[in-house]
This record gives C-alpha cells, structure tokens and sequence, in this order.
C-alpha cells in the first residue's frame, strides 16, 4: 500500500487484486493496490483491455460468476476486512456504501419503469417507506428541471445528459461513502460532459464521499482527479499524485500516452505513438507487460519491475525509474 | 490561389418525420443553408456536437443522400442531382472512411476482398493477378503486411481494421476522402498512429481530406481550416490557427471552454441546458436559447456569416462587442517544463527505434 506518513487511513484500501481465468496461468490482473481517502477523487486511466473496469467490477462484486473462482486479494473499507472473493461481503457494501455508476445510462436503465421508481428501488431496498420523496430530492440535487413532473418521465423520453444525471441520482441515493464511475461522460457531447463533471465535483465538495472515476480520458483526469492510477495490461504502472502524474510522468507507458494527446495549444507538430497493440493474454510477455511496445526496453525488462517510490507518494513500475539517470546514458 | 474543389451553396436536407395518410409530416431541418469551399490539398474539418447535421453535410457531400436544396460542386462539376454513371464517377473521386471499424467490414469477406471490392467496381478491366498486386500495394500503403491478406476482420484490433478501411477507401483512386469520426473510435495511441497516417497520405498522394469529428484536439491537429455547426448551420468556419486563437462565436468558445483539462478553456463559458429539437429549431440565431449573450434582437432572422477581418467568418450579429479583436490570446502551452523533457525523450527513442527497425527490415531484404 502507498501512503504518505501522517495522512489519515484512506476509506478503501485494495490490496493486491489479481484475477486468473482458467486455463491461462497468466493472471488479467496481476496485484492491483489502490487506496483513496475521504472527500478525494482517484481516477483509473487506461486503454481498452488495460483491466480498469474489471478492477471496478471486483470490487463491487460484479464480475461475471465465471470469473468470481479466479479472485484473489483483500480490501479494507472504511476500517473492515473484506476478502474479494467474498461476494456476500460486497453484496452488502454494495449500494449502500458503495454507488455506482456506468457509462451507457441508455442501457443500465430500466426501459419500462418511470425514473422515480428507479431511483425510489434503490432506496426501499436498504430502508424503510416508499423513497419517493428521496428519489424527488435527488432529482433535485442532480439538477434535473421540474423533477416533479421528471418523475413519472420514462428513460426513452429524456435526452443522454439528463438520463447520465438519473444514473447519479440512483448511485447517491443512499448516500455512500464511496461513488464508482465507469466512464460517466464519454458518452456525451462535450458540453455536457463539462456539466456533468461540474456536477460530480459539487456533488463531492457536499458531503465526504471519496469517488473512483475510470477513464481513458486524460483532459478528464486532470480536471476532476486527486490522485492517479496508470493501468496497462492489467498492472498499476504508475501512480501518485494529479501533479505529479501530469508534471513528472515517469513510467514510458504514461509518457507514451500523453505524447499521443494532441495538445490544444502551442505548435502543431507530429503527433508521438505508442507502436503495435496491447498483448493479449496468450501473448502477454514475461517480466514487465509493456517491455514489447517501450522504445526505452532492455533485456533486464525480462524481470518484473516493482512499483518503486520516485517521489512523495508517487510510484513507478520501471527499471528505469526515476527516468532522469538514464535519459544522460541513452541519449 | 489554390483550387477549389468542393463547394457547397445553400445546401439543405430536410427529413420528413411522422404524418400519414391524412397528416402532413412535420420536417427535421439536418441540414440548414450551409456554404463552403474546400481547397485542393487541405483537409478541411467539421466540428460539432451531436445533432448538429455534420454526418448529414458528410453525406450530402458523398451523395449518399440527395440535398433538398442547394447545389454541389465536385471538381468543377455539378453533383447536386446527378445519377447513373456521373454519380459512379464522383464515387471513385469522393471516398468515404466510417467510424466503427467494427460494424463497418463484412465479416465475411477477407482483407483481399475487401480492399479489392472497389477495384472491381472502378476498374472492371484489371486481371485478379493484377488486383492482388495492387491490393498489396495498398495494404502497404497503410502500414499493413501483404501476408495479412488473406485474413478476415475479426483477426484484426481496431486501429489495423481501419487501416484496412483506409485502404478500402484508397482503392478506386480518390482525390477526396471524407471521415466521418475516423479515429473517434480508438484508444488514444491507436488515434495517433492513424491520425499521422492519414496526413502521411494526404501529402504523398495529394488528396484533399474533410474530416467529420467531435473532438477538438484531434481537429486542430489534423486540419487547416475549420467549420464550426451549430443545428444545421455554419456558425463560424476559418483558418484553424485562427478559429482556437480567437474563437469569436459564443457557441465556438463555449465548446473551447468545455474541454477538461488542464489545456480547456482559459475562459469559463459554460452552457447551459442541451441543444433543441431540429424539429423545432429557435427562430433567428438558432443558438439564442443557450447563449449567455442573447438578447431579444437575436431572435429576429439568421444572422449572416460576416468576415471578421482575421481570416475567419462568424454569423453572431453581437461579435464585435463580445469578442473584439484585442481579446487576449489564450496563454502558451502550460504543459510543463519537465513532462515536454519527458514527451522528448520519448520521441527521440522511439526514433531512435525506428531507426534500428528500418535497417533491420533491409537486411532482412
């Protein structure tokens, strides 16, 4: 676990996820560690394939059954143990601690129910009374227009935006501790998308609630996160800090995929790749998982790298990290 | 002076929607009086949110859908209406890259059929031998192996599944391609990789480019000039330099502003509520509902594209005084001194391989 000394226990604490499916012996996620504190945002930036949904998946107890005998690993949330493998532990978190939120609402909402009665389920599963008057509420404080007349509305007949506050309304119902967000906004216009983020700060800022939000998008990361978790091919290969991340990328994957944003300002210049695809699991090489795509590799990318400290409370997974040493000896 | 080689006037589709027997249908305005002028050898971009026309502009512009009203002008020949053989001819000079690699293959057929397709289409004399050569010829164009040609999609990721819809496009010879979100789709290293190979081939085979997208870092990367829609209609449209320097229309700075990050809007312009129906678009300026300028006059007639003197045209009646000319340019790039140190180094070994990979590649030869 990474922890600055003197900071206060984080809310949740994974520790050590990995995910194996038979046959393959190599594991889709192979000792994922995060943590993230009260009142703080961690995003989970990574490609497709890179295992951050999968990660999120875990901890709320969602992974397909197929892939539930494969877990392993540990979390503390908020002061209690819970193994992953435990999905009657996480069933219980799940909803009420924990909230959720996906990327389509179009498809994680019931087509043939009224929002209100969406929202309410969630409440009148944990509690007692009917939950209209806290869907209503919710509605309010997501900002949705005329929510009383918005309650009887059925999902076809809201617009893309509104239905992703609907989403948020239903994760914070209860009132958790911990929000995830599963690509919330990508499937939105962009000013919608600076709407919906505002929305979730504020929504934060309220009350201590700490929020997960997985992206691929890194405009995204820098606007809303706390601290960062680079994910690639199912390995945390970087993490800290926002300003660390974004000032001092270290691990060549993170540096890779920021070159490949086009920047909005400045000279237009080429853009820079990273080459090929990611691995597959039956291609996944040995040693670190990014050796085959690192224009920096070495044979001693053969071996593991260990997320390493490279500054306070920012870690790297590279030999070659902190990256100033051998940028004199390649150059 | 360069040469123009698609021109749009006037330009409008409208969709009937509903009605029946006894009911007239009501009319969805895609497409709303649009003009413009793409040059040879540029790449021309279109950017909007969604429900703004631009696929349907796309569209129009290929002659998938047949406009309303208005006229097109492809190479110096009308193509507002043409059919038959006049419109397989704009097809072979007019070609179209899609969004989803993934829907837009047929699964069934291999690299070789579908790369060959429209050589069998534009040039019916050419020998299967000769076909095949040629289709390796453009699998190498893209940055694909001949050995994949004989391969089918699924073997495929998605960046090399539209490198094989670029080639596809490639084919009968085009002078113009048009993307429609061509790398909206892919992770964002893929994005890269296929947003330099499209600008690689746009200046080694002198093609003009009209790229459709949503995301505006991959626009002023790719494009030399912009247009900006709003509901059907050309809002703004300039040089790109000049379009994210100085973003004179209040809906152009407001899409500036929206983008996250530490790079997003210098100013803080945000909309508020979503964009109406092109049912049933706002009388006069068709921005009016959500612009945080508006005032009562707005709602009388569509304002004008007026030149701003900076190169770029802007249909606000209220430009001069909200976005006068001596409005600060954003700031410099702020990302940082140490992460552009990194994005070098990074460079310099990935040329640095490239290099290695190259000799290797003769030797090998």
């Amino acid at each position: 676990m990474v922890m600055t000394p003197n900071s206060p226990a984080p809310l949740m604490d994974l520790q050590d996820l990995s995910l194996t499916i038979a046959p393959h012996p190599t594991p889709l996620l192979d000792g994922v560690s995060l943590h993230v504190n009260r009142g703080e945002t961690l995003c989970i930036v990574g490609e497709s394939g890179c295992g951050k949904s999968l990660t999120s998946l875990a901890v709320m107890g969602l992974l397909a059954p197929k892939l539930q005998t494969g877990i392993a690993g540990r979390m503390r949330f908020d002061g209690q143990d819970v193994a992953l493998s435990d999905q009657e532990a996480l069933a219980r978190l799940r909803g009420t601690r924990i909230g959720m939120i996906f990327q389509e609402p179009m498809s994680s909402l019931n087509p043939a129910h009224r929002i209100g009665d969406q929202i309410a389920e969630g409440w009148r599963r944990h509690n007692k009374g009917d939950g209209r008057e806290q869907a209503l509420a919710m509605l309010r404080r997501v900002g949705i227009p005329a929510p009383e007349r918005r309650m009887r509305d059925y999902p076809h007949q809201m617009s893309g935006g509104m239905r992703q506050r609907v989403m948020i309304a239903m994760a914070l119902v209860n009132n958790p501790d911990l929000l995830i967000a599963d690509e919330p906004t990508t499937a939105l216009d962009v000013t919608i998308q600076a709407q919906i983020l505002d929305l979730i700060g504020q929504l934060q800022s309220e009350g201590r609630m700490a929020t997960i939000l997985i992206t691929h998008d890194l405009g995204v990361v820098a606007e809303i996160a706390t601290s960062v978790a680079v994910m690639y091919a199912g390995r945390v290969v970087e993490q800290g800090p926002v300003e660390a991340i974004f000032q001092d990328p270290q691990h060549p994957y993170t540096i890779g995929l920021m070159s490949s944003v086009p920047p909005l300002r400045g000279a237009r210049t080429r853009l820079s790749t990273v080459p090929g695809i990611v691995p597959s699991i039956e291609t996944m090489p040995q040693g670190c998982r990014f050796a085959t795509r690192c224009p920096f590799a070495q044979p001693v990318c053969g071996t593991t790298p260990p997320l390493a400290p490279v500054g306070p409370g920012h870690h790297a997974a590279c030999h070659f990290a902190p990256l100033n040493i051998t940028q004199q000896g390649a150059a | 002076m360069t040469d123009v080689i698609v021109q749009a006037k006037g330009l409008a589709k409208r969709f009937p929607v509903g009605g029946s027997t006894f009911r007239k249908p009501r009319l969805l305005h895609a497409v709303d009086g649009v003009d413009l002028t793409v040059n040879e050898g540029e790449t021309f971009a279109i950017v909007g949110e969604s429900g703004c026309g631009k696929s349907t502009l796309a569209r129009l512009l290929m002659r998938l859908l047949t406009p309303t009203e208005g006229q097109i002008t492809i190479d110096g020949r009308d193509m507002s209406t043409v059919t038959g053989p006049d419109l397989r001819a704009l097809r072979r000079d007019v070609q179209f890259i899609f969004q989803d690699p993934f829907s837009s293959l047929n699964p069934r057929l291999s690299v070789a059929r579908l790369v060959g397709e429209p050589l069998e289409a534009h040039r019916p004399e050419m020998r299967a031998a000769d076909r095949r050569s040629e289709v390796a010829r453009l699998l190498r164009q893209v940055g694909l192996r001949p050995e994949h040609m004989d391969r089918y999609p699924h073997e495929f990721s998605g960046g090399q599944r539209q490198r094989i819809g670029i080639a596809r496009a490639l084919a009968s010879g085009p002078k113009v391609l048009i993307g429609d979100e061509p790398v909206s789709a892919l992770d964002v290293s893929v994005q890269a990789q296929v947003v330099n190979l499209l600008s690689d081939l746009r200046d080694q085979l002198g093609l003009t480019l009209i790229v459709i997208a949503h995301d505006l870092a991959v626009i002023r990367q790719m494009s030399d000039r912009v247009a900006v829609m709003y509901l059907g209609r050309i809002v703004e449209t300039g040089p790109t330099d000049a379009i994210f320097d100085h973003p004179r229309h209040p809906y152009t700075r407001a899409l500036l502003s929206a983008i996250p990050g530490p790079e997003g809007g210098t100013e803080k312009l945000a909309l508020s509520g979503e964009t109406p129906s092109p049912m049933d678009p706002p009388s006069g300026c068709h921005f009016r509902t959500r612009c945080p300028f508006a005032e009562s006059r707005c709602a009388d007639g569509r304002p004008p594209l007026e030149e701003t003197g900076t190169g770029t045209s802007v249909a606000c009646i209220r430009w001069r005084e909200i976005a006068p000319d001596d409005a600060e340019p954003p700031a410099p790039a702020p990302r940082t001194q140490g992460a552009m140190q990194r994005f070098d180094m990074y460079r310099r070994a990935l040329a640095a391989q490239d290099k290695k990979n190259d000799t290797r590649q003769e030797v090998t030869k």
